[in-house]
């Protein structure tokens, strides 16, 4: 389980988070949606352990992340924090690098060598696996850090943009369905960011909207449409919770 | 005779037989150049350096390529094999024997070609090689009461008698013998304790992604790992050796110009240990708020973070300000300097937070620092470009 509580942190004198409180249950899939610049990436760092919190803290299964040496180190060895863009290093090949990753989180290396395989293969890497990461594309570089990330086999999976960074379409397909695989095992635990509401929707136990650094709501696409009286997609539900006024501006807009 | 030839070509590397053909190439050509300048004596002096460097590196080589310590292969071999430490080395003994003693003496009446200063002190060379080479396998095999005993006793080569040449080989040869009794002990008990010794493969494979520089930013940061941390013990006797070692220093070169070495050069080693500690701490793990933010936001200090400066701040007290106090009360050299100099160099060991604790439990913020992957890496990507140009 992951806890958030009140947290609060800025980048310079401008606050990105304000009070924020998030509970994610054990298996959970969330994924946080909202307007760029407003907390998205900033909350999963926090939760995946690279930043630390001005004020407030988070929790992972009851263990208060960078409490003491044993606590965050129990941490880490469940969870895998796979931000926007993670270094890459270019003269490695793709296979080595998701290998690299898989050991540091002690995967088995039998399993992990048959697991990376099939990774690299439903991401349509296994012709390029044995080139260097430099000779990637951006989207087969982003497919790579996301095999990396699976290939450790951790139990909590924060993700920033996954869907986002030029995948192709085949990608999003055999992303979204391992995430939705994940989300059907309950054992998993995942929070990831993700801009486009289409994606979403039937893979999300829960949908956490973030703007103006707090969260507006946190629920189901259900839940929220209840939330906001709004039967729409959840596109226009967003809208609705985001900007309640936008729809209006557009009308009034497009009547010259 | 052919196990005669057959031992002494095991100890007599290719390495030797090189460096001793340079030697007479480069004392033939330097005998001409300084005839031809008119100071023939000097030859004495290259030939002196040249002979005490080549017995020095085959005293070393002696400990390097017979010890298993330092060869992975060889571990391998005596760890499938029979082999235990009542049984001889299968590659040669560690300790020196008769063809060390031939080989040493066939370079000694070779120097009679070209003469060196004390040419009976030679075998003395080779001795402080083999003793340096112990110590390293020592630290390698983690023998760390010997390895105290060699730093504590290194000193008394040269301290307090400063020239005598019969007391510098007692304590050399006292430290060989002890080193040769620690063999003994730590052979029984085979296979030590060290990481590469376990052949726990996964661990390996894990360090090797870090070393390597595989795994970075942010999976090496975020993952569960062994992170270097020095504690309170092992901080106390690197700052005892480190006192003791500069006050040897120190009192040689008294002896040797007549002058102690300035404050200054003290002053200097605290300051380079200030920021070696600063840039430990906070090269990849800054703070959570810019240093203007603190000051529009009105948090000059944030104690989780800044707790990181009392270290260096502390060494610069202990190794700049305290000796400056001291010398105004004229305090003796010693205690101004060398105990102050230790004292910083304790501090940036042992001062709180250990960095293990800071890397886990630092309110900091982990920056993103690509390192280029390691040669070896580099290395295996040309390899497979010319296996693929080849297929």
């Amino acid at each position: 389980m992951i806890k958030v509580e009140n947290v609060w942190h800025h980048y310079g004198i401008r606050p990105i988070l304000k009070n924020v409180s998030l509970q994610v249950e054990e298996g959970e899939l969330i994924a946080l949606m909202g307007p760029n610049g407003m907390g998205k990436s900033t909350l999963l760092a926090l939760i995946g352990g690279l930043l630390s919190p001005l004020k407030g803290h988070v929790e992972i299964d009851s263990l208060k992340r960078r409490s003491s040496i044993e606590a965050e180190k129990s941490i880490r060895k469940k969870m895998v924090y796979l931000p926007d863009r993670p270094f890459l290093p270019p003269d490695v090949t793709g296979r080595e690098y998701a290998l690299a990753i898989g050991r540091l989180y002690d995967v088995e290396e039998q399993r992990l060598m048959e697991q990376t395989d099939k990774l690299l293969e439903i991401f349509d890497l296994d012709k390029n696996s044995d080139s260097s990461i430099s000779s990637y594309s951006t989207g087969q570089q982003k497919k790579i850090g996301i095999c990396a990330a699976l290939a450790t086999e951790a139990p909590i999976l924060v993700l920033d943009e996954p869907f986002s960074g030029g995948l192709d379409s085949s990608a999003l397909l055999a992303l979204s369905q391992i995430l939705k695989k994940l989300a059907e095992r309950k054992d998993v635990t995942v929070v990831m960011a993700v801009p486009v509401p289409e994606l979403v929707e039937p893979l999300a136990h829960k949908i956490a909207v973030i703007a103006e650094g707090k969260i507006l709501a946190c629920d189901s696409a259900n839940g929220l449409r209840q939330q906001t009286g709004c039967s729409g997609s959840l596109l226009e539900v967003l809208e609705t919770l985001i900007h309640p006024k936008s729809r209006e501006n557009i009308s009034e807009y497009l009547k010259g | 005779m052919k196990t005669f030839w057959q031992t002494l070509s095991r100890v007599f590397h290719k390495y030797l037989v090189w460096s001793l053909i340079g030697y007479l190439i480069l004392m033939f050509i330097l005998d001409l150049v300084f005839s031809y300048a008119g100071a023939p004596e000097r030859i004495r002096e290259v030939s002196s350096g040249y002979s005490f460097v080549i017995l020095f590196c085959y005293g070393f080589s002696r400990v390097w390529r017979f010890h298993p310590a330092f060869k992975k292969d060889y571990i391998t071999l005596l760890t499938l094999s029979p082999w235990n430490s009542s049984k001889n080395l299968p590659r040669g003994p560690i300790h020196p024997f008769w063809a060390d003693a031939v080989i040493i003496s066939a370079f000694m009446l070779l120097t009679l070609l070209f003469p060196v200063y004390n040419c009976w002190i030679l075998p003395m060379y080779f001795i402080i090689g083999y003793n340096f080479g112990m110590l390293i396998s020592f630290l390698v095999t983690r023998q760390m009461r010997f390895v105290a005993v060699y730093i504590l006793l290194a000193p008394f080569v040269v301290y307090p008698h400063f020239n005598s040449t019969i007391v510098s080989i007692f304590v050399l040869l006292l430290m060989m013998s002890i080193g040769l009794y620690a063999v003994k002990i730590y052979l029984k008990q085979f296979p030590w304790n060290t990481n590469w010794w376990k052949a726990n493969q996964l661990e390996e494979l894990r360090t090797k992604a870090i070393q390597e520089r595989v795994a970075q930013w942010p999976f090496q940061d975020l993952c569960d790992r062994n992170v270097f941390s020095i504690g309170y013990p092992l901080g106390v006797f690197i700052a005892a050796a480190s006192f003791w070692f500069m006050h040897v220093i120190n009192w040689y070169f008294y002896k040797l110009n007549g002058t102690q070495p300035e404050g200054v050069f003290f002053m200097m080693i605290s300051f380079y240990i200030a920021m070696f500690r600063f840039g430990r701490y906070m090269l990849k793990y800054h703070p959570p708020i810019s240093f203007f933010g603190r000051f529009r936001t009105g948090r000059l200090i944030i104690p989780g973070y800044d707790i990181v400066l009392v270290g260096p701040i502390a060494v610069l007290i202990a190794g700049i300000v305290m000796p400056l106090l001291l010398k105004k009360i004229d305090a003796p050299h010693h205690i101004a300097f060398e105990l102050s100099t230790s004292i910083a160099i304790f501090l940036c060991l042992a001062c709180p937070p250990s960095f293990e604790k800071w890397h886990y439990t630092g309110k900091h913020r982990i920056a993103k620092i690509p390192i280029w992957p390691t040669r070896t890496m580099r290395t295996n990507q040309v390899n497979r470009v010319f296996r693929n140009l080849v297929k």
